[in-house]
Parts: C-alpha cells; structure tokens; sequence
C-alpha cells in the first residue's frame, strides 16, 4: 500500500512556521524603535519565511511517498535530493505517535517508528491513517 | 486479552518540577522563610508564586497525563497533555525493566520505573516514571508473568570484593568533589580547604624516602577510592540473583534498592571478566550484557559478584545452557618464539621507563625521589600488562561455533566473551608484519549493541581463523 501526504500537513506546517518565522520577525523589528536599520533583517526573515512556508513546504510534503508491505515501511522524500528510508518489520522496536494541541485540532498525528540506533518519521498524517498504520504495525513485527 | 492500566505515584509532580527546583522553587522558599523570620517580602514574591503555580499546574497535567496500558502482546506508554505521545511496544521488545526505590520512595511507597528497549538513547532509559509500589509489581507479574525461579544469594564478603576490585580512585574524585562542593556552598564551610589541610598534615606524618607531594597525592587517591568502594558497595550489597526458565531477576542495594528484569534471550552476551585487583585474589565476575539496558555506565548488568572461574563456568552451564561454546577450539601456538612474541611489547616498555627514568634523574638530581617513586610506578604497571601479555598467550582462545568463546584481554581486564554467533556485530581481522611472516593474526569480536563488548585474541593461526568463520558465518572470502 503506497499513500502520500494530506493536504492538511501541508497546512498545518505552513501555520506553524509562519507563526514561528512571524515570531522572530516581531523580536526583531521591536529593536526598531532604536534604530529603523532593524527592519532591515525583519523584512529579509520575514521573506525568508513566506518562501520557506509557501514554496519549499508544498513541494517538500508533495515529495513524501509512505510504502507499507508484509515486511517493512519505506518512506521517500526529498525535491533535490531524494532520499528513501526502508524500515523492516523485524527491525522495530516500537512505534510512538505525537499530537500537538494543533494538530488534535486537525485531528491529526505524527508517528515515529524506532529501531535499534535509528528512528524513523512519518508527519502528520490522519488518527485514522495514524491508527490503521499503529495497529498493522502491532502484528507485523512477530508475524 | 486482559488490559490493565497503571497510572504514575503523585510524587511524580515533584519530579516534573525538579527542572525548576534551583531557579523558580528554591528561591521561592527562601523568599517565604524571609518573610517568616523577618517580616519582609521579596518584591519579586508575587512574581515568583504566580510562576510556582504555572508550574505546579503544568506538573500535575504532566502527571495526571501519563499512563501505562498492558495486555498479554503490549505495553502502551502515554503521556504528556499539550503534546501527547502514546508509545506502543511489543512486550517481546522490550530489554528490561528496572525498579528502584529509595528511603523517599519507601516512605510514599512509590518506585522508580525505568523501562528499556534497544532503541533508546545509549546509557538513558527509555521511559522513566514514578510508580506506586503495588501497581510496579502488577506490572512485573503482568509483563514476565510468574515462573519458579531458583534464588542465588551472595554474601556480604564477595560484594565487598567486588567493589574494592572494581572500584576506582577516578569514579571517587568524579561523584565525591562535587558532593563536598556543593555541601561548602550550602553550609558556607570551605569543606575542601579543611580536607586538603588535613591530608597535608597526615602526609608529613611520614617520613619515607617518597616526597610528601607523594604522599599527597596517594593520601587523595585513596579516600577517593574509598568514597567509590563504598558507593559500589552500598549498590550492590544484598545481592540476589532470581533464575527462571525464561527470565533473570537481579536485586542489589540496602539504601537505593534496585530490582531488573530480563528475558534471557534478550542477553547479548556473557563476559567473564577479571580486573586487575580480582587478578591479585584469582577471582572473576560475570556480568551479562543487555541490548539497552539501564541508565548506568554501559548495558551490563553484574550477574555473578565474584567468584572462581570454575564457580562461574558451572553458573553459565546452569543459568545460559544456550549460550555454551561448541565448535573448534583454536589457541596461540605453545612455542617459546611465539610466547616472545607475546611479550616483547611489555619488554620494550620496561627498557623504554628505566631510560626515561635514568635522564630525568640526571637532568633533574633535585627530584630524585619523584623520578623514582613514578619510574617503579610505570615498572608496576608494565609488569602487570606482561602479566597479561602472558595470559593472553597461555590461556588466550577462540572457540567458533553456533556459540562463540573468545578469550583475551581488553585494556587491562582479562575477559571471556560468551555469544551466539547471530549477535555478533564486527570480526575484525588484523596482519602486523610479523603475523604475515609467521602466518598469523589478531581477531577482534564486537557484539552488536549500543554498547558493544569486545575482545580480542592474538596470534591465532590465519588460515584456520579464515576456515571456521567462513564456515560458521557462510562466508565467501578468500582463504
């Protein structure tokens, strides 16, 4: 089974980093008031972040491509440089799920897999997608 | 399938707040004592107590928020209530658990869970939390259930051995000067000065031909040693060792007591290993090493204190069937060539000390007795490492099967390394010069883990080494 992103990750990852980049935009423009040059670097951050969140984010998340079969996950992503990370099923150890007050609001969660000396991530994706991928993961590993 | 969920001790909140303890909850009782014993108020009181009950409220969320969920298969973790995180693990995963309880702990009836996978963090647990002692137990019995378990109980005088031959002057000066520092600053009593004056005294008591700096700086080293004696001590008297089919129980310590349970299978590997005061008494201990166990130093846990290595060979037969060796033995060559081989190293070393001793003697005649006392400190020391070279050359195996048996040295310590073959991680071969003349090598084995124990024997004859481990590892490479 291959499934790739919601848009809602998309969303919720352009919320939080523009709440983020809009953050250090304010800490630095408020030096402003002692000289305007402050501006400056609030004006090149906050740029920096509304690229950041509106054109490399949507291709970014475009990217993740999440493969299930009988005996391991494989996650790809990546624009320039493509990356594959292959989990096999004997190899978990176990699997941890995160919400985020945002994220719960969105009904949505991350999942981290661990192994031995490695992790691997899955963002945000639906509680139900999130709870289907938990549960086959829970009778694969001793099958 | 029959679930049951297991909520944290209260006490848990104290432990959420300890991150503030020095920054937010100290300063705050000293502002209330301030009040009480003079009347005055802190202008930052409101702040601080506003600041106190944003955390207290955010401890006790933390607290209310975790919780432990078991059924036959699994164990699920949750926790946190702003960012919450649910861990689910396969109960056939997990290492260990360990609980340890303190004088707090026994008092609130509370211990400190400590459960382990490998995929943790290297010496850190992976999930800690305060439980009540009750549910703890619950927990135990539902994860490793109820098997008959022989009990082996060690006495007073090995664990005493144990940690006077394990212990070092180093863990002494790394736990204690902190201690004693941190004790100054809160009695406002330089404790240090009054230790090093008084150390200074005692080392002008005597007179010997050492220079008192010696006398100094042994007289520190050894109360260091002490403080470590007595640490090791205290963790690990009262030692128990439960033994069941499955599963291995080991509970050490009279103040912190501390209970961990494994699956045998979850054992890595087992080390015979023999430091270099056990060496004065011919004593071993056995330590087995578990994938992601514990927050202590490394993943091995002490299974045996001490004792004889044939005491320990009939342990291993007994408790780790699965672990004994078979296979082809291989051994160095009993040749008094081969044996010079063994030594020459320490040999060089001992000519190399008594040159440097001799010209720093001569460059520098005021420090004669310095130069002295470290060149027969050096000697000591070489003579010890040939002491091992030795060993290694009389006792030094490798037995390659299904289970592995290397035996040699690391560093100082004499170690025999019990593994199954399918645990190994690395072989290391390696070809000195002198070992392609006389056609042999030196081979290392690391077990795979995050800690990895290894071993290496030398001198083993190549082609031999090459055979058995193609054959064992189905291996092609070239003979």
């Amino acid at each position: 089974m291959t499934f790739t992103l919601p848009k809602k990750t998309r969303i919720l990852w352009q919320t939080r980093l523009v709440f983020a980049f809009a953050c250090v935009c304010a800490a630095v423009a408020f030096f402003s008031r002692f000289t305007l040059w402050f501006l400056l670097p609030a004006a090149i951050i906050a740029t920096i972040g509304l690229v950041f969140a509106f054109v490399y984010v949507p291709f970014y998340f475009k990217s993740y491509k999440i493969t299930v079969d009988e005996n391991s996950i494989a996650i790809t992503k990546g624009i320039i440089i493509k990356t594959t990370n292959i989990m096999p099923f004997p190899r978990l150890v176990f699997a941890q799920s995160f919400t985020t007050p945002l994220s719960q609001l969105m009904k949505m969660k991350c999942v981290m897999l661990k192994a031995a000396r490695g992790w691997m991530l899955i963002p945000e994706i639906d509680n139900i997608n999130a709870d289907f991928l938990l549960d086959n993961l829970k009778v694969k590993p001793n099958d | 399938m029959i679930k049951t969920t297991f909520k944290a001790h209260p006490i848990m909140i104290l432990r959420l707040m300890k991150p503030y303890l020095f920054i937010l909850i100290l300063p705050l009782l000293r502002a209330l004592i301030q009040y009480i014993t003079n009347g005055e108020i802190d202008g930052l009181l409101s702040l601080e107590l506003i600041a106190f009950g944003f955390v207290l409220i955010i401890a006790f969320w933390g607290w209310y928020s975790i919780s432990i969920t078991t059924n036959d298969r699994y164990i699920i973790i949750r926790k946190g209530f702003l960012v919450k995180s649910c861990s689910v693990i396969e109960i056939s995963r997990l290492s260990s658990i360990s609980l340890k309880q303190g004088v707090i702990g026994y008092l609130f009836k509370c211990v400190d869970c400590a459960i382990n996978t490998e995929a943790g963090r290297p010496q850190k647990s992976d999930f800690e939390l305060k439980m009540r002692a009750d549910d703890a137990k619950r927990l135990f019995k539902n994860i490793y259930g109820h098997e008959k378990q022989e009990i082996v109980k060690f006495s007073t005088y090995r664990i005493a051995l144990l940690a006077a031959t394990t212990s070092s002057a180093a863990t002494g000066i790394i736990v204690g000067v902190p201690i004693i520092n941190k004790a100054s600053d809160l009695l406002g009593i330089a404790i240090s000065d009054m230790l090093l004056n008084e150390i200074n005294s005692v080392s002008s008591r005597f007179d010997n031909v050492f220079p008192p700096i010696v006398n100094t700086v042994t007289l520190i080293l050894l109360f260091a040693y002490l403080v470590s004696f007595l640490i090791s001590f205290l963790k690990n008297v009262n030692f128990k060792l439960k033994s069941g089919k499955k599963g291995i129980e080991v509970r050490a310590g009279i103040i912190v007591r501390k209970r961990t349970v494994f699956k045998k299978s979850k054992v890595n590997n087992i080390c015979f290993e023999q430091t270099p005061l056990m060496r004065l008494i011919k004593k071993y201990s056995m330590r087995a090493s578990i994938g992601g166990y514990g927050d202590s130093k490394g993943e091995r846990a002490i299974v045996v204190p001490v004792a004889r290595h044939n005491e320990l060979e009939q342990q291993l037969n007994q408790h780790y069937p699965f672990l004994k060796p078979d296979g082809d033995t291989l051994t160095p060559r009993k040749t008094i060539l081969n044996l010079n081989r063994f030594l020459y190293i320490p040999a060089i070393f001992a000519l190399l000390i008594m040159a440097a001793g001799a010209v720093l003697a001569l460059m520098f005649p005021y420090f004669d007795r310095l130069v002295l006392f470290l060149m027969l400190t050096a000697l000591g020391i070489d003579l010890y490492y040939a002491s091992v070279c030795y060993h290694n050359y009389k006792y030094g195996k490798l037995c390659v099967g299904r289970h592995l048996l290397a035996s040699g040295s690391a560093g100082f310590t004499i170690r025999e390394l019990y593994c199954s073959k399918n645990k190994i991680g690395v072989i290391k071969i390696t070809q000195t010069p002198a070992d392609r003349r006389f056609k042999t090598c030196k081979i290392k084995f690391t077990v795979r883990s995050e800690n990895a124990d290894s071993v290496k024997v030398k001198n083993i004859d190549i082609k031999a080494v090459k055979e058995y481990i193609n054959k064992v590892f189905d291996l092609k490479t070239d003979e």
